[in-house]
């Protein structure tokens, strides 16, 4: 009998069965799984995108189910042989093979899907940095863009997760689903073809170069990424640093700090719609007033208006583009003495760039709506001159709550 | 009883107030404009200039300072020594104005004088200089001295003559206080075409007086710049016309 079917018939099952237990690591699943949605949805990385991997709570399932991982990874070292690489003998991977095997055998298709996402979580980034370890976004969405068909795998998904969850997690599980119920030693072919088949996205066909002797990919997106490289392809997005497309001048370190730029806007953006009665200070609205010219009375309905629900994705999306245009990563950057001059340099003297029109539209898109509500009167009345002047305060409000909120926690 | 008399007045005065107010708010209640009268309204107050603008920007208005001392320096060419500290004060603080007036109004200043620009700096002293007497000489023609005697008067009467009087009252000779009172006129109307030259100064009195810039924007304070840099303005101007 299989070593693995034996663990699993002796130690998990029984445990699964329970539906109590089985809720519990069908929830924490979910819940890796639905942070891992939104991480990606919220960022514009396109197929750059690298997940925080769920490492701690993969792990914890260990701990929920009793379970060694030793004496896992000896089951599955003794059913699919000594000559193994890492990943065969990663127990991140084990385990959630333990679960798809599960759901396989028990019918329960949820659970076996949950499992294979998170466990494509991980081969996506090790491929990920594998092919791409310092990836520009601006070329990969060139790329996409104009480099696919249209019948290309890529260009029916908009993100990294959306490509696991809609289109590998079920034709993987159809795929080899049926000879993993017969026999539970397929599941090393379900896992190695899992990998071969995110593999195949990065690089395949590959062929030595005559002048270099090297190996390389003939498809796949390493080559068309490039080939755009190369010709200096890219298209022009929000970018994370200045020079972005210089790639050997920036530290992978730089990609990680995406995640710190996105608790910033949440924090800052849920902090100013959810204090609706925040009381700005008397000075801070007359340096306003002198700055701008506008009305102490105008600016402080304003500074309200901004505050109310349904301004929470405009101003969220102001954030953001605030934040990458003048390049700030981290708390750090907004406590520094130069992030006055920083928003005034890249965002208030700034003009015609994607990045600033898009932000003078959304500035456009509550200005309408207050004057429309509150002064009964029409925005565009006003000459663009003076409506440079009106954008700014808001932009002197997001200012103030940006350093408020991350140096000052908010007090 | 003449107290008396002027409380039933006040009375009957305020009886016949509240009636107009009352028709007024009635009239306004039954108003219904048509919707061509509408238009016709909304046309009056329409801002059709407004998109003409660009915004203030920083360094043409030092280009702008650099080319409006000359023109000053050519005015003061004749200037009493004794006036110069005073003149040299009032033309700092005169800049200071209208460089806060340009940034309220938000925009961008403009140099005077035709083919006139910050270009011209890059010529010799001389050339820059010749260049400015012409533009000057011209203006001051096209201001006084081409236009026929009617139309002087009617232009200047209104200005020239109270100022004219006041001086002769002050007892200094009436040809002298007539000649300097239509120089001081001449140089202030001057003297605001090189601080706000075309339509700058029609979109600074038009946004002065705007409703719709009041609603928004601090008007009392742009008000207030406006009506300093009118006597800084007359101040200067009475002091070249001595020089002149």
């Amino acid at each position: 009998m299989s070593s693995i079917k034996k663990l699993f018939d002796s130690k998990i099952l029984p445990q699964l069965e329970n539906k109590k237990m089985e809720m519990k690591v069908y929830t924490e699943m979910t819940k890796i799984i639905s942070a891992a949605y939104s991480h990606n949805v919220s960022s514009d990385e396109s197929f750059c995108f690298k997940f925080n991997l769920p490492i701690v709570a993969v792990n914890n399932f260990y701990k929920i189910l009793n379970l060694d991982p030793t004496e896992v990874g000896k089951a599955f070292k003794k059913d699919w042989g000594q000559v193994l690489t890492a990943m065969h003998k990663d127990s991140y991977y084990q385990i959630l093979l333990l679960f798809i095997y599960y759901g396989i055998t028990e019918k329960k298709e949820m659970f076996a899907k949950n499992a294979l996402m998170i466990l494509l979580l991980k081969i996506w980034n090790g491929r990920k940095s594998k092919f791409f370890k310092y990836c520009d976004k601006r070329i990969m969405k060139y790329v996409i863009g104009n480099m696919l068909t249209n019948r290309h795998l890529l260009s029916k998904y908009e993100n990294p997760v959306a490509l696991l969850r809609d289109y590998f997690t079920p034709s993987i599980l159809k795929k080899y689903g049926p000879e993993v119920k017969k026999d539970i030693k397929k599941l090393q072919r379900l896992f190695e073809q899992t990998f071969a088949r995110i593999f195949q996205i990065f690089a395949f066909n590959f062929r030595s170069n005559i002048r270099t002797g090297k190996k390389e990919a003939q498809g796949g997106l390493l080559p068309l990424y490039m080939k755009a490289r190369e010709d200096g392809l890219h298209l022009s997005v929000p970018s994370t640093r200045r020079n972005a497309g210089d790639d050997t001048s920036v530290g992978y370190e730089e990609y990680s700090t995406t995640h710190n730029r996105d608790k910033i806007v949440t924090k800052t953006t849920d902090y100013i719609i959810l204090n609706k009665s925040t009381k700005y200070p008397i000075n801070f609205v007359s340096t306003i007033n002198r700055k701008t010219n506008v009305s102490v009375k105008i600016i402080e309905q304003i500074l309200d208006y901004i505050n109310i629900q349904k301004n929470y994705d405009v101003v969220q999306n102001l954030i953001v583009l605030i934040l990458s245009r003048c390049d700030i990563h981290t708390d750090s950057d907004i406590c520094s003495k130069d992030f006055n001059k920083n928003i005034r340099k890249n965002i208030i003297s700034s003009k015609n760039n994607d990045e600033i029109n898009k932000i003078q539209r959304l500035l456009d898109f509550i200005l309408d709506d207050f004057f429309k509500t509150k002064l009964k009167t029409r925005f565009n009345k006003y000459s663009n001159v003076h409506k440079i002047k009106i954008r700014n305060v808001i932009i002197y409000a997001l200012e103030y709550n940006l350093f408020k909120v991350n140096c000052r926690g908010g007090n | 009883m003449f107290i008396g008399n002027i409380d039933k007045e006040n009375e009957i005065m305020n009886v016949a107030r509240q009636a107009i107010l009352q028709e007024k708010e009635y009239n306004k209640q039954t108003y219904k404009p048509t919707v061509l009268m509408e238009a016709e309204e909304k046309m009056k107050s329409a801002d059709f200039s407004k998109n003409l603008y660009k915004p203030y920007d920083e360094v043409v208005f030092e280009g702008k300072l650099a080319i409006d001392l000359l023109y000053y320096k050519h005015l003061l060419g004749n200037l009493d020594e004794s006036y110069s500290k005073d003149v040299q004060e009032l033309l700092a603080q005169t800049y200071r104005n209208v460089k806060k007036i340009y940034e309220f109004v938000n925009i961008k200043p403009t140099i005077y004088g035709k083919d006139i620009d910050e270009t011209i700096l890059e010529n010799s002293i001389d050339t820059v200089e010749k260049k400015l007497s012409v533009v000057l000489n011209e203006t001051i023609d096209n201001l006084f001295y081409t236009l026929p005697p009617e139309k002087r008067m009617a232009k200047y009467s209104d200005q020239v003559i109270p100022m004219a009087k006041k001086l002769i009252t002050e007892n200094n000779d009436p040809e002298d206080s007539l000649k300097f009172s239509v120089k001081s006129c001449i140089l202030e109307e001057v003297l605001t075409k090189i601080a706000f030259p075309g339509v700058n100064w029609l979109r600074v009195n038009h946004l002065a007086e705007s409703e719709d810039f009041g609603l928004i924007f601090d008007q009392k304070e742009l008000v207030n710049l406006v009506e300093t840099f009118q006597t800084q303005v007359k101040k200067l101007s009475n002091y070249l016309a001595i020089s002149v």
